[in-house]
């Protein structure tokens, strides 16, 4: 029981043990990557949210079919910056669930660096932000339905004054006579 | 599910934009004409020049055109009828992508508000 090999590998479980409970418990999708940006990792949240496993990870596909298509080049060109230069990733994207419905993540990853200053690899997260979202676009909206309405009092105010000034004129133009 | 109709911008628009038959959907009157063939309308015909204004128990036809002013930007109706003769500014021309959905805002010099959609 005191064999110092056996109490690394307990104490090494435990530790594997916790980070799996905190992994699937946050309400976030949990992702690694190594530095080339190849995913090592998945939480179980990813799994469930997804469908996808890590496996599945491998090539274009699950990358294709996950992301919205008009998010796709943006999010091709913020995590290759990343992976090039070692900058912290954060980027707002759509991502499909197993159902087909869209809904929008804040996606963020930070590097772990080697003792040389090379990185080890990416712990990444992707935050539901669908709330959020839906209330911005709302706002957006009615922010363009107050504008429009203001240009349109502004207009029927011109064009009734316009009305007015053409009947001044023309009981001016009676009163000449 | 209601067709998407996008904002057609009215510095631009063609006249036979507004060509067609357009059923009153919905409007906001004035109080001191409430009466009158337009405030009563259910449906406008607008052909090329022509105008055709249904009530539920007349009908009144006359003569149309379309008018900008340097002042305004946007443009406006100039309307000939027996009866009524006004102007009414265009606030707003929604069109679906194919063009066979259409609503129209028009606004009358007496404060009076038809909201215009076709097909009826």
């Amino acid at each position: 029981m005191n064999n110092p090999v056996f109490i690394e590998q307990s104490l090494r479980q435990q530790a594997e043990e916790k980070f799996h409970f905190l992994a699937d418990f946050i309400p976030q999708l949990v992702w690694f990557t190594d530095p080339t940006g190849f995913h090592t990792y998945f939480n179980q949240r990813w799994t469930d949210f997804t469908g996808y496993t890590l496996e599945d990870s491998v090539g274009p596909d699950m990358w294709n079919n996950l992301l919205h298509p008009d998010d796709r080049q943006r999010a091709r060109q913020v995590w290759g910056h990343s992976l090039e230069t070692g900058e912290f990733y954060e980027i707002e994207y759509r991502f499909k669930s197993k159902d087909g419905s869209y809904r929008w993540f804040l996606g963020q990853a930070q590097p772990q660096f080697n003792e040389d200053g090379s990185i080890k690899q990416w712990y990444g997260t992707c935050t539901d932000i669908q709330e959020q979202k839906e209330i911005e676009f709302a706002l957006r909206n009615r922010e363009q339905e107050l504008e429009r309405a203001y240009a349109d009092l502004e207009v029927k105010v011109t064009f009734r004054n316009l009305e007015l000034e053409r009947e001044v004129q023309a009981l001016r133009q009676q009163l000449g006579k | 599910m209601p067709e998407l109709l996008f904002d057609i911008n009215l510095l631009e628009m063609p006249d036979d934009y507004l060509n067609g038959e357009w059923c009153v959907e919905d409007r906001v009157l004035n109080r001191n004409n409430p009466d009158s063939p337009l405030a009563r309308a259910t449906k406008l015909s607008l052909q090329p020049g022509s105008l055709l204004v249904q009530a539920p128990d007349t009908e009144n036809s006359g003569q149309w055109s379309m008018e900008r002013d340097s002042l305004l930007n946007r443009p406006y109706l100039e309307l000939q009828l027996l009866q009524e003769e006004t102007r009414a500014l265009i606030t707003r021309l929604r069109r679906s992508t194919d063009g066979l959905h259409s609503q129209l805002i028009l606004y009358f010099q007496s404060g009076m508000e038809l909201q215009l959609a076709r097909p009826c």
